[in-house]
């Protein structure tokens, strides 16, 4: 269409140059020049029309959008850069952004303005003065959740109220699946009505602290595919995703004597079949010092983090359920006197939303990009937080990854440039699931080596990766434990993505077993822009030293060197469970690849 | 003029005959089918399919899910069928309009929901969950069937209905034929959800399963 214009612009103005009486070639030309530029750029008209920074009263509190190191432990800068998004005149106009979580106060009087009920879709079958958990919310906390996510993203901006979202003057809607956390529910959320949706944040998912694998619903993986390739006019709508909150190292301290030495791992972001899914950006959590926040999952799958309550305690301002409902029902000097806000809110459930106003930004800046453009700006355009971390991995294509960070905190200064001058991608090129070699298939306890097998991948027509998928089996006897394997596979160009780490799994606070991997599948953005061809290695070793069956008094010791440095490389811990030491078996394992030719 | 009327009318009578069969169909299925299905939880049929992989289930006799209950629930004093049922029953928490609940009744919560079912308006089901694993699984009521896409929307409707079921929602997911289809909470919906896997023109068959997931 633009090309088109250019040719009918072209056309008039040396049409009408001619018939000019007079002829000024200078100021034609400085005008063609206007003309053709804006009919080539990126951006719509209206886009990034509106600068400025917030004037709202509690913006200063939100240390996220800007950082200058003045609450507790935080360090100056370590926010995401909204500011150069604004004043840029970014804030998100145009967008639209629904909040999948268990609903939202539509009143609410920094929310209003922005909220657009074309957006929701409401499952509890209430009205929509019923659109969230009141009564709930007043007594226990519950049910609030989703008026505070959505403030993060679409609080309005100097309204003299309140505070301000990453994208004040995006659209904001509610689909309170939460309610009602059907298959069906949570498949309508992701594809329902999605010409209109832009970004989907979604802070909910599989229970944490456990340990264990939780599957996602093949309806549910239907949902989210059809809302990434259809949605937002066949640009692809695009869901971030929290990363999960189970990240907390378990240590003597605050296991009950579990684990007597070192720092087990419970819960990894790849273990939810939501967040590792190939068309969810999942989203890890940093402090307001830019590091880690301990209850933070690692995972293979992570894209970025944002910031969230970390180490130092201090949380996220946002808004809350209008009046003495929510998390800040009393206005108690720890939080604000005016009980429609709250400085409490954490989480990855804070995180993911601060990353979807960034990706609201950067779809204003410019609108023609498509769901895939965004995840590899997001991958290309993050700062490295916490730089001196050990587990900083630079990949075959340059980037930097770090299991605990994705590719880094999300900055809008970074993303944006990359959005308004980016060439859009190429078609999506999907390998088959690969079937991996099998030479290897005995898994011997308390091995570091394992089963080692490889897998040569030619004619992928994939020169830069995407998302690989990784689908595995593995036989582990009815009284051992698949929380004792470590996983990992290994590009062509040696990037090395952890998979599975070894871990305790527990059921109500005591240790249990860990359920086994039966065509589990993985997801790892680690090798990003990489390409797919040549040979992959995979490994699973079992790295726990359960040589005899155990009795209550029974410690054992699993040794993770290849896990990560810095917080220890093995812990040991008891169980009650009697454990017969048996070798795992290497059953299946496949590699599918997502990418483009170049 | 006359010519037009007849050809017309012998149009009429072919729409409306395969109408009304359908008709029936739609109309039998909401007679039989809260009736012809099991609510019963037998060991051999303790597995589901996502596609073509079958995965196998445990089932938690002392939880109980309570679906449509009221948004209002504040933990204390609740009026619930359940705990009619069994009076120690404890709520374990409320996700919505869903209710977990702990009983040590008469017949396990595969009893309770299954008399519950026969008699209440609300849906009940027991908890499920896949071996080893971690996430609390209910049954509130319907299926998903993806048919092969040369079926048509009418041929689905009667292939349906010849089983006593209707559908409830078609979802459109990228030219797929998937279909929400109406089957009573509980165990009922595994039973016919497994019993229609394999059938010709299926290409999966799942319960809708309730996953108890959590805010972040």
């Amino acid at each position: 269409m633009r090309i088109i214009l250019i040719v009918l612009v072209s056309f008039s103005f040396s049409f009408l140059s001619n018939c000019k009486k007079e002829k000024n070639k200078d100021s034609d030309l400085i005008l063609y020049y206007l003309i053709f530029n804006y009919l080539n750029s990126n951006s719509s008209a209206t886009s990034c029309a509106i600068t400025g920074i917030p004037t709202d009263p509690l913006f200063a509190n939100q240390w996220h959008l800007l950082n200058d190191g003045t609450t507790t432990g935080a360090v100056s800068g370590e926010d995401i850069k909204a500011s150069s998004a604004w004043n840029a005149g970014c804030k998100g106009n145009g967008v639209n952004i629904v909040t999948v979580d268990d609903g939202m106060d539509v009143a609410h009087e920094d929310l209003r303005t922005n909220y657009d009920s074309s957006l929701n879709i409401n499952f509890a079958g209430f009205s929509d003065s019923l659109f969230y958990n009141y009564n709930s919310c007043s007594t226990t906390g519950a049910g609030c959740h989703g008026t505070s996510v959505s403030g993060i993203m679409s609080a309005r901006d100097s309204n003299d109220i309140g505070v301000t979202g990453v994208a004040p003057r995006s659209k904001i809607g509610a689909r309170n699946v939460l309610v009602n956390s059907t298959d069906s529910n949570a498949s309508r959320a992701m594809s329902e009505s999605v010409t209109k949706v832009w970004v989907s944040n979604n802070s909910w998912g599989a229970a944490d602290d456990t340990g264990r694998l939780a599957a996602s619903g093949s309806l549910w993986q239907s949902g989210i595919t059809s809302g990434f390739s259809s949605g937002r006019n066949a640009k692809g709508s695009i869901f971030f995703w929290a990363a999960g909150n189970g990240g907390t190292l378990l240590q003597s301290s605050n296991t009950g004597g579990i684990v007597s030495a070192g720092k087990a791992p419970r819960d990894n972001s790849n273990h939810d079949g939501q967040a590792n899914y190939h068309r969810a950006f999942a989203v890890a959590a940093v402090g307001n010092d830019g590091k880690r926040a301990t209850y933070s999952e690692e995972g293979a799958n992570l894209l970025v983090s944002a910031p969230s309550q970390g180490t130092s305690g201090v949380a996220i301002t946002t808004t809350d359920v209008s009046s003495t409902g929510g998390y800040n029902r009393t206005g108690a000097a720890t939080n604000y006197s005016n009980m429609n806000y709250t400085n409490t809110f954490n989480g990855t459930s804070a995180a993911s939303p601060v990353a979807a106003g960034i990706g609201a930004l950067i779809l204003e800046r410019n609108n023609n990009l498509t769901s895939r453009d965004v995840r590899v700006i997001l991958a290309r355009g993050s700062r490295k937080n916490d730089a001196s971390d050990s587990d900083w991995v630079t990949n075959g294509a340059g980037l930097s990854f770090n299991h605990k960070y994705g590719f880094g905190t999300v900055d809008a200064s970074l993303a944006l440039p990359l959005a308004q001058n980016w060439s859009l991608l190429g078609p999506e090129v999907v390998t088959n699931f690969l079937t991996g070699g099998l030479t290897n298939t005995n898994i011997p306890n308390n091995n570091q080596t394992g089963a080692l097998n490889t897998l040569t991948v030619s004619n992928s027509g994939i020169g830069k990766i995407e998302f690989v998928e990784v689908t595995l089996t593995v036989a582990t006897g009815g009284t051992d434990d698949a929380g004792d394997l470590y996983v990992e596979l290994i590009s062509p160009a040696g990037t090395k993505a952890k998979l599975a780490v070894p871990r305790i799994c527990t059921v109500s606070g005591s240790i249990n077993y860990c359920n086994d991997f039966i065509a589990w599948t993985f997801g790892a953005t680690t090798f990003m822009d990489e390409s797919a061809n040549g040979t992959w290695q995979f490994r699973v070793a079992d790295v726990c030293n359960k040589t005899t069956p155990g009795s209550t008094s029974t410690t054992y010791v699993c040794d993770a060197t290849s896990r990560f440095s810095g917080d220890g490389s093995s812990y040991t811990f008891t169980t009650s469970r009697n454990t017969a030491n048996a070798a795992h078996t290497l059953s299946s394992w496949s590699v599918r690849i997502r990418g483009r030719a170049n | 003029m006359k010519y037009e009327i007849k050809t017309q009318f012998k149009s009429w009578k072919k729409i409306n005959s395969k109408s009304i069969l359908t008709m029936i169909a739609v109309l039998l299925s909401a007679c039989i089918s809260k009736s012809t299905y099991s609510q019963d939880v037998l060991p051999e049929t303790l597995f589901y399919y996502e596609g073509n992989q079958k995965i196998f289930l445990e089932v938690d006799n002392s939880m109980i899910a309570e679906f449509g209950a009221s948004l209002n629930v504040g933990g204390k004093n609740i009026k619930s069928s359940v705990v009619n049922a069994d009076a120690s029953a404890q709520l374990i928490r409320s996700h919505g309009q869903v209710n977990l609940w702990k009983t040590n009744g008469k017949g396990g919560s595969i009893g309770i929901s299954k008399s519950l079912n026969e008699s209440d308006n609300k849906g009940y089901s027991p908890v499920f969950r896949t071996i080893k694993g971690a996430t609390n699984l209910a049954l509130p009521g319907n299926i998903i069937v993806e048919l092969d896409t040369t079926m048509t929307e009418k041929q689905a409707e009667v292939f349906f209905g010849a089983k006593g079921l209707r559908i409830l929602r078609k979802h459109s997911l990228d030219g797929r034929n998937i279909y929400e289809v109406e089957t009573p909470a509980g165990a009922a919906s595994l039973n016919i959800a497994n019993s229609l896997h394999g059938q010709t023109g299926v290409i999966s068959s799942t319960p809708n399963w309730w996953r108890d997931v959590t805010a972040k």
